[in-house]
């Protein structure tokens, strides 16, 4: 693989695993606290849970990741073998 | 599982479960036979279906074994419980899907270059050394045990329901025989088949069940109204204080939890068997994108409007049978108790037949999970205990060895399950064995350092990876022993139990590796190659380049 290509994969690979972390971290990490903390009153996001729609969010993110990381990432070169 | 035997008992669904019942038992014997015709009598055969399994048999067959019958139940009983928090359980997994292709491919290549059947192949294949291998069998059974037991006890459950009150002991041991006939007649080929048919039965369960809620509330709309009502614990994050339901939690859950089921040995042992590169990233990609969407838009939306419309008695008490609603006895029951209530009425003898596939589905889970782990837990004794005892053995002796294994087993869950059943001392050794049950992760999560290591750092040495895994495992027993503290609660209400565990096992083997690998280096090691070679490798330089190349 030439030398700017390999560069442009590390890159993307830095930035997919860093999304992918940030979406652990704002889903089910800490980052839910911003929505609906203990005690709070709950909030409602187009008539549906807040927090789970935040769920749902972070979970077409972390899809997301996994479907680019596949299509550019993921042993491209090895499908022949 | 009990309840949910009492709970069906009082739903008029005629004869159809038994009917439905029957009929699958009869497409997985099926299934068996076809693998049988097809197998070709060797181990590798045998144990990884010639390592040429396609796509839609090694994404089902993962997701299958991935689950137990806990994920139709458990998990929207834990909605029901919890409310909305415990939803971002479904967000392990993606973490799973993308470690089936991130450790799953570099597993099947090494697989495929040295012919490794087990964990422990492949980590004493690396590592070098008898010990390794032991620990990490060991690993393995305290993983493999206490579900294939736990499994055989809910499938005697379901009998009991069905044929009668005094049907248990038939039911498992009948149930327990149809595994067993297509685990030994076509080994991992007939497992992955019907993996593929329980799989498929798993996933349209859990959309269907939330589809069908939905639809007999009215629609997206009235669906979500009637969630509104809920008390508003159950719509906010919880306090670490209080329970386990709270970010940090669920962080390290996410984290740790996916990853030890995807290195447990039956796991392991599929990724060696796909055929390509293709396979285990399309693999990864459906779990990833196909199994969290029909728990967060499925079986987890029954949980949350049950609460809402069958609500506890008093929600600041515990949900016993006392103080829940009438035909309701434990959270588990949810979706089956929503689901006979809503769709016969709905749908009529659709309905019936539709709630008769759910329960299969439920059963299917629990089969498709011992069966895997009946199969890993004979490679596992075969090649990382008997080959050490008898390393000359023909590769169809150590197939027999395997089936004999999985016999052997079989009769013994099927033994503990009885005596548990009908005995007090046999109560007691199930409970153990069930709080063993929820450890099962925790000790499997243990061998995530030393594949990372092998796959991608090769830093690390035989006596750090020794002492990180026993470190990681002390942990978990620790914990488990002392787990009536007030402080060890608090720790295991903040933090994943596999991630604590984990994380000492990371630094120790960092620590002994840095103490040890000047020694390592210049080793000659005793490398295991194949089935029954030994060869000695220059230097432990070289060895590393080896594996570098069977990775690349």
């Amino acid at each position: 693989m030439p030398g700017d290509k390999q560069q442009k994969h590390r890159t993307m690979a830095f930035t997919l695993v860093a999304i992918f972390l940030i979406a652990l971290i704002m889903g089910p990490g800490p980052g839910s606290l911003i929505i609906n903390p203990p005690g709070s009153e709950p909030k409602f996001w187009f008539g549906m849970p807040a927090l789970y729609v935040w769920a749902v969010l972070w979970f077409f993110v972390e899809a997301a990741v996994i479907l680019v990381a596949a299509r550019i990432l993921w042993g491209k070169g090895q499908d022949n073998e | 599982m009990s309840d949910l035997i009492i709970l069906l008992s009082n739903t008029d669904l005629g004869n159809t479960p038994k009917i439905v019942l029957v009929i699958y038992l009869l497409i997985l014997l099926g299934l068996g036979i076809f693998g049988y015709l097809k197998s070709k009598g060797t181990e590798e055969d045998y144990y990884l279906a010639g390592r040429g399994q396609g796509l839609l048999v090694t994404s089902l067959t993962i997701m299958a074994t991935f689950f137990s019958g806990v994920a139709l139940l458990g998990f929207p009983g834990l909605v029901y419980e919890h409310g909305v928090s415990s939803m971002f359980l479904a967000l392990n997994l993606p973490v799973a899907g993308a470690a089936v292709y991130l450790l799953g491919n570099g597993i099947r290549k090494l697989g495929q270059a040295r012919g490794y059947v087990t964990p422990g192949d492949m980590i004493a294949g690396y590592y070098g050394g008898t010990g390794i291998r032991f620990v990490v069998a060991v690993l393995g059974i305290l993983y493999v045990l206490p579900y294939i037991i736990i499994q055989i006890k809910a499938g005697g459950m379901l009998a009991q329901q069905l044929f009668g009150e005094n049907m248990f002991d038939f039911g498992a041991a009948a149930l327990s025989l149809v595994t067993l006939i297509y685990v030994l007649v076509g080994g991992m080929r007939s497992v992955a088949w019907t993996d593929v048919l329980q799989g498929l039965l798993l996933l349209s369960g859990a959309l269907l069940a939330g589809f069908a809620v939905i639809v007999s509330l009215g629609g997206v709309e009235p669906f979500f109204s009637k969630v509104t009502e809920l008390d508003p614990k159950q719509l906010t994050m919880h306090d670490p204080q209080e329970s386990k339901w709270n970010p940090w939690w669920l962080l390290t859950f996410c984290l740790f939890a996916s990853l030890a089921s995807i290195v447990q040995p039956a796991q392991w042992m599929r990724f060696y068997a796909a055929k390509s590169s293709k396979t285990l990233r399309h693999s990864a990609v459906i779990f990833a994108v196909v199994l969290p969407a029909c728990f967060l838009f499925g079986v987890m939306l029954v949980g949350l409007v049950g609460r809402a419309v069958h609500p506890p008695i008093d929600p600041n008490l515990a949900l016993t049978a006392e103080n829940l609603p009438e035909g309701l006895n434990k959270p588990d029951q949810i979706a089956v108790f929503m689901l006979s209530e809503q769709l016969p009425v709905m749908l009529g003898g659709l309905g019936v037949i539709l709630v008769s596939i759910i329960m299969v589905a439920i059963m299917a889970a629990s089969m498709s999970t011992a069966d895997s782990n009946l199969h890993a837990l004979g490679g596992v004794i075969t090649r990382d205990f008997y080959d050490r005892i008898n390393p000359n053995a023909t590769e169809k002796q150590r197939a027999w060895v395997g089936r004999i294994v999985i016999i052997i087993t079989t009769a013994i869950a099927l033994g503990i399950v009885s005596l548990g059943e009908n005995t007090d001392f046999g109560k007691g050794l199930l409970q153990t064995i069930a709080q063993f049950f929820f450890l099962a992760m925790a000790f499997s999560c243990q061998l995530v350092p030393t594949a990372i290591d092998i796959l991608y750092i090769r830093k690390g040495t035989r006596n750090g990876a020794i002492a990180g895994m026993c470190t990681g495992g002390t942990v978990v027993l620790a914990t488990f022993i002392f787990s009536s503290e007030e402080g060890i609660q608090y720790i295991k209400r903040l933090i994943d139990l596999g991630c604590l565990a984990v994380t000492f096992n990371v630094i120790v083997f960092v620590i002994v590796s840095k103490l040890t690998r000047r020694v390592d280096r210049y080793v000659k090691y005793a490398i295991l190659i194949g089935e029954t070679r030994f060869q000695v490798a220059e230097n432990w330089a070289s060895h590393i380049e080896s594996f570098e190349r069977d990775l690349s």
